[in-house]
């Protein structure tokens, strides 16, 4: 599965190349790194690789829609489909000084839905809000994201880590 | 394995395609003569827009260039765009940078762009690095945004990684515009000290182009700051003075692969020379398509004249450069080496054919500027602009030398070979 994966990703990213420049940006990839504290889904960590869409990119608080797969250490593999939204963009903030490049301070807060693709099963909601999300135009940077995460199966609720995200457009 | 076998495969594939896409072949030049299309007609089928223009006054030094960026910064109201394939932090740049700063501070709206190649420029002859301008200009309290910044995520994205703003353009006030290949870094305006490299801005007065080329700083700003701007906000004036003498200028921005550009402009020297062309460019990296552009310009009679430049700063980018000589000479080129007596390196980028038409700005006769280089150019077609070329690369051949067929032959090496293939994509 994890080799399929990775040549899917290669695929896709070979793809890709051929359609650069646009402007404005209205898409790329997203990855992140999660972790769950949730029955229906496995607790070690979560790397997931989406494609994102912007479908509004000219409006300064476009949403944006991802979808892809989150992969976790022993082989378990889940799809997920979703939806973020800039809360607000303050182009003067205090972590200016953290980065090279100019940046905007840009919390999100995200929807989305986890299949879990070995047992072909809806089993979470997840509400994300990402208070440290730093926008650079072509890429988007967040750490320390807090998912609630809604246990489909246990119809309870669970919480969860985005450590960190990052959104590369491309084209 | 076969992961590392797909990947190889890819890779192949996707190198492969780059070079097929460099390709250019003498009979698709026949085919474009067969069409009988004037020089405006092939602009258009090209969709290079023009538009009309005054004259252009040209500044010849990076330290002349300089001089007259300190004037315009002087002189300006409302706001300065700059764009820059090379901005550093230097003694040299300083006064550049303070200006735009002060005039930033008195309300004139800054904006500047500079590629992400500006991390890695070395101090000439060394292998130092030498600071980007980025975190100086914000100290500053300038406008910066960066382009395509070299970053680990692109790594897995090489053409992305590739893709370079190699445009050098001023706009000042909707009224001047200034465009060719002088860069805000220590080699281009103070190497050697008070000259700086033997190169060239055209600078004109056209609304039509003005308004274009702050569409596409716009465009690009916006894709690399999250401060965005908008076209609109930028006036630019309206009528050239009935008084100027003016002329029609072809503006050409070139990506890839969307507005590939380049490769039409090389066409069109090779296919409208009937007598002389001129290609004037510090290093050369030649690859059979261009090659062939050249060659198909010779056997219909035309004198091919390329001028290449001693005194470059780096050792590597001249041993890759002379690789390419002999495929010239062989060619039936004249290959002209520039020795400039202050030591100066000639980092113009100006092609002339049949003194009547012109192209100066960014692109260098290369496959990097037909593909992954954005560039920026301006084309005349003007005997006026062509005559005035004409006597200035008169002027340059006064410090040059024919290379010899023996000469070139010596420069052939395996070390040469490797740098030069690398250049293909690097340099």
């Amino acid at each position: 599965m994890r080799k399929k994966m990775i040549i899917i990703l290669l695929f896709l990213s070979m793809v890709t190349q051929g359609i650069l420049f646009a402007a404005p940006w209205w898409g790329g990839y997203r990855v992140a790194f999660d972790g769950y504290a949730v029955d229906a889904i496995a607790t070690s960590e979560h790397l997931s690789f989406d494609l994102n869409i912007t479908p509004f990119p000219n409006l300064s608080y476009s949403p944006s829609v991802q979808a892809g797969l989150a992969m976790s250490a022993g082989e378990h593999l889940l799809a997920t489909l979703g939806a973020d939204i800039p809360l607000f963009k303050l182009h003067t903030h205090p972590f200016q000084s953290f980065f090279r490049r100019t940046s905007a301070y840009t919390p999100t807060l995200g929807l989305a839905t986890i299949f879990d693709l070995n047992t072909e099963e809806l089993v979470a909601a997840v509400l994300t809000l990402q208070p440290l999300m730093f926008d650079f135009s072509d890429k988007q940077v967040g750490i320390l994201g807090f998912h609630a995460v809604w246990d489909i199966k246990t119809e309870s609720w669970g919480w969860g880590l985005r450590l960190f995200e990052i959104s590369h457009y491309l084209w | 394995m076969n992961s590392k076998r797909t990947l190889l495969f890819i890779a192949t594939i996707f190198l492969f395609s780059l070079l097929i896409l460099s390709c250019s072949t003498t009979a698709r030049l026949e085919k474009l003569a067969s069409e009988s299309w004037d020089f405006t007609e092939f602009m258009d089928q090209h969709e290079i827009p023009s538009f009309s223009s005054t004259l252009p006054v040209y500044y010849n030094t990076g330290a002349e260039w300089n001089a007259r960026t300190l004037e315009l910064i002087e002189q300006a109201q409302d706001y300065i765009l700059v764009c820059t394939f090379l901005g550093v932090e230097h003694i040299s740049t300083e006064p550049v940078w303070q200006a735009l700063a002060k005039k930033a501070a008195e309300g004139v709206r800054v904006y500047i762009l500079i590629d992400s190649s500006s991390n890695f420029q070395l101090i000439p002859f060394t292998d130092e690095f030498i600071q980007a301008a980025y975190m100086r200009l914000r100290e500053l309290g300038l406008e910066v945004a960066e382009y395509n910044s070299l970053s680990l995520s692109n790594l897995f994205f090489p053409v992305h990684l590739f893709d370079r703003n190699h445009q050098k353009y001023w706009v000042v006030d909707g009224e001047i515009l200034a465009v060719g290949g002088i860069n805000i870094n220590h080699t281009s305006i103070a190497w050697p000290p008070g000259i700086g490299n033997i190169d060239s801005m055209a600078e004109v007065f056209s609304p039509g182009a003005l308004q274009a080329v702050v569409n596409i700083f716009v465009d690009i700003w916006n894709n690399y700051s999250p401060n965005h701007l908008k076209a609109t906000d930028f006036e630019v004036k309206d009528s050239i003075p009935l008084t100027a003498d003016t002329t029609e200028l072809w503006l050409l921005d070139h990506y890839w692969p969307t507005q590939s550009k380049v490769s039409a402009m090389f066409d069109a020297l090779s296919l409208y020379a009937q007598d002389e062309l001129w290609l004037i460019q510090g290093y050369t990296y030649i690859t059979p398509a261009l090659l062939d552009r050249l060659k198909y310009a010779i056997e219909r009679g035309v004198t091919v004249n390329v001028m290449l430049s001693e005194y470059s700063t780096q050792a590597k980018y001249e041993i890759a450069s002379r690789y390419g000589i002999l495929d010239l000479i062989d060619a039936g080129v004249n290959v002209y080496m520039y020795t400039s007596p202050e030591g100066a390196f000639l980092h113009l980028k100006l092609m002339v054919s049949d003194g009547k038409l012109v192209t100066i700005g960014s692109a260098n006769y290369n496959f990097r500027s037909q593909t992954l280089s954005r560039e920026l150019n301006f084309i005349f077609e003007d005997e006026r602009i062509g005559s005035t070329a004409l006597d200035y690369i008169e002027e340059l051949l006064q410090h040059c030398r024919l290379v010899t067929r023996e000469e070139a032959e010596s420069y052939r090496s395996f070390k040469s070979w490797f740098f030069n293939v690398l250049m293909q994509v690097w340099g």
